[in-house]
């Protein structure tokens, strides 16, 4: 009886600090909702919300250039990752060799990498490949920063699936390119769809890359786009506001329908020891 | 036949190759390649437009930088803050999620808790921008209802901004900690806590005999990679402060980002990154160390 009445109070408390913890996602709500004239009117409840601030935003050419950017970003970081990653992992997972271990933590320490410093040392080969303002230079950067945790990721998930399964195939005439793709992605899509969104939310959230990279009104991801809007001489933080949840928007929905491999995804590493 | 199995043998090795090669070039490449140049620039001056070679100059003006001994005392103090505030909350919540399993909306409230780490940095940081803004604070306006005097969170010429700037961050990344935590939690099997029941175990006792070993590998694990990613953070401070207000929350990656690609001195820029490399290098050994731990108890 005791330790029930714990648990209602520990529940309780939970609903109390997740509530705590929406804040900033309300002012995020609340503020979208508000006209320029009556953004400091009131400080929860908008006084006269209106829907100015979205309907603006979708009518703005260069606002929505920003997400089609970001979505073009996201898109080929994904891709790539995918690829790269499921054919690495398998190999890794398939084919033993001397020094294997070495080269795995490699791969993984790369991941630690100060971005600030990879900026640094590009920055001229970027310039001279004539990849400066081209979309290209900052897909594959960014591929480079997802890779390492998906080949990882699909090595653990490709460890999992019995060797047997390839050798079946085998047997039966596939070449070990046709057993890995017809027989081995098939299986594998959880994985797959883990790694593809992290990579996804990873190109998507891309920021300093984008600064130093993309430089020119119309070059901007949503991220910059939106720091942009901090910079004007007055802010209109209806307006900016509205803009946060528009590209916050992707990712959420994405979350809400793939939480499962989501989460499967960051914890899968990790809690295996 | 002999000679065939060797061919297969070699067959499948030499594909084996054409699995692993691109993945790897393709990330060694982006990565090895501007750590070489980073430290090769470092012993250049770049800034003058032509290359001349100074030995360890820049590095020696690094050392006798100020500027770049309070970057680093700020990255450290901005790492110990949010990382602690991400390690508090994060298995504060796991715990208090775990014992509340049963009840039905403590899997919503496990989703709304994870939100904060879905936002990109730039929206996180442009919503807590309308929050602490020097002008017209959200949260200094709360502060009045209550009849608080409001502070200068972001704009103040003390620790105060670095501190927000380290809860701002604390309140994005717990949900990391949290989410890894939990899933610990839930693949520790029921009959070891009912066992310890049987044998008089205290709630104490069960807790730091049974839920904290488990949880320590993933503890490390997950405690490593914050700190390293953490300490050379750049988006939040950038977009929120730059840097500002006098310096006051420059840290080592703002202050590099700032000498290369505003003053652009790639010289002296790379060698504070060597620097900052050299520092992280320390964390890595250690994670690695522990992986490899995971690896041979696993």
């Amino acid at each position: 009886m005791i330790k029930k009445k714990k648990t209602k109070i520990n529940f309780i408390f939970l609903i109390l600090i997740t509530i705590i913890s929406m804040f900033p996602i309300a002012v995020m709500v609340s503020f979208s909702f508000r006209s320029r004239a009556t953004v400091f009117s009131s400080i929860f409840f908008p006084v006269s919300p209106t829907i100015e601030n979205y309907m603006s935003i979708f009518k703005n050419k260069l606002l929505m250039k920003y997400l089609f950017n970001s979505f073009s970003l996201a898109t080929f970081v994904t891709l790539l990752s995918i690829t790269l990653g499921t054919t690495t992992g398998y190999g890794l997972s398939r084919y033993k060799f001397k020094g294997q271990k070495a080269l795995l933590i490699l791969l993984f320490s790369t991941q630690m990498a100060p971005p600030v410093f990879i900026a640094t040392g590009l920055f001229k080969l970027i310039i001279r490949l004539g990849l400066y303002n081209n979309l290209l230079s900052l897909i594959l950067i960014n591929t480079a920063g997802t890779l390492p945790f998906a080949i990882w990721m699909m090595k653990g998930y490709f460890d999992g699936i019995p060797k047997s399964i390839d050798e079946a195939a085998m047997i039966d005439g596939c070449s070990c390119w046709k057993a890995y793709l017809k027989i081995i992605i098939p299986v594998s899509t959880p994985g797959i769809l883990a790694i593809g969104i992290y990579s996804f939310l990873m190109g998507w959230s891309e920021y300093l890359y984008a600064t130093i990279f993309m430089v020119g009104n119309d070059k901007n991801m949503v991220t910059t786009g939106i720091v942009h809007l901090l910079g004007r001489f007055i802010i209109q933080w209806g307006l900016v506001m509205a803009y946060a949840i528009i590209i916050s928007a992707p990712i959420l929905i994405l979350f809400v329908v793939l939480q499962r491999y989501f989460v499967s995804g960051l914890t899968g590493g990790a809690v295996k020891g | 036949m002999f000679t065939l199995l060797l061919k297969k043998r070699r067959k499948k090795i030499s594909s084996g190759y054409l699995f692993i090669v691109p993945g790897v070039a393709f990330v060694l490449f982006l990565t090895i390649y501007p750590l070489v140049n980073a430290i090769k620039m470092s012993f250049f001056n770049l800034s003058s437009g032509n290359n001349i070679f100074v030995g360890f100059l820049n590095y020696q003006k690094a050392f006798q930088d100020q500027t770049m001994w309070l970057s680093m005392a700020h990255s450290f103090y901005f790492t110990i803050f949010s990382v602690s505030l991400h390690f508090l909350f994060g298995l504060g919540l796991a715990l208090l999620l775990n014992s509340v399993k049963e009840y039905k909306g403590s899997s919503i409230c496990r989703g709304l808790l994870f939100l904060p780490w879905l936002f990109s940095s730039a929206v996180w940081c442009v919503t807590w921008q309308l929050i602490l803004h020097p002008q017209f604070s959200i949260l200094n306006e709360i502060f009045n209802v209550f009849g608080l005097k409001g502070l200068n969170w972001i704009s103040a010429d003390s620790l105060l901004p670095l501190t927000s700037l380290s809860i701002v961050n604390g309140w994005k990344f717990f949900p990391f900690h949290m989410i890894m935590y939990f899933a610990v939690l839930q693949s520790i099997p029921k009959e070891l806590y009912e066992a310890a029941s049987i044998d008089g175990a205290s709630g104490n006792q069960k807790f730091f005999y049974i839920t904290l070993p488990s949880l320590y590998h993933t503890i490390a694990i997950v405690l490593t990679i914050d700190t390293i990613g953490t300490f050379h953070y750049f988006d939040l401070i950038w977009i929120l402060t730059q840097g500002g207000p006098m310096n006051r929350t420059e840290v080592l990656s703002t202050y590099i980002y700032r000498k290369v690609f505003t003053l652009g001195n790639f010289g002296y820029g790379s060698a504070m990154s060597v620097i900052l490399i050299v520092i992280l290098i320390a964390f890595i050994t250690l994670y690695i160390k522990i992986l490899l731990k995971g690896e041979f108890e696993g």
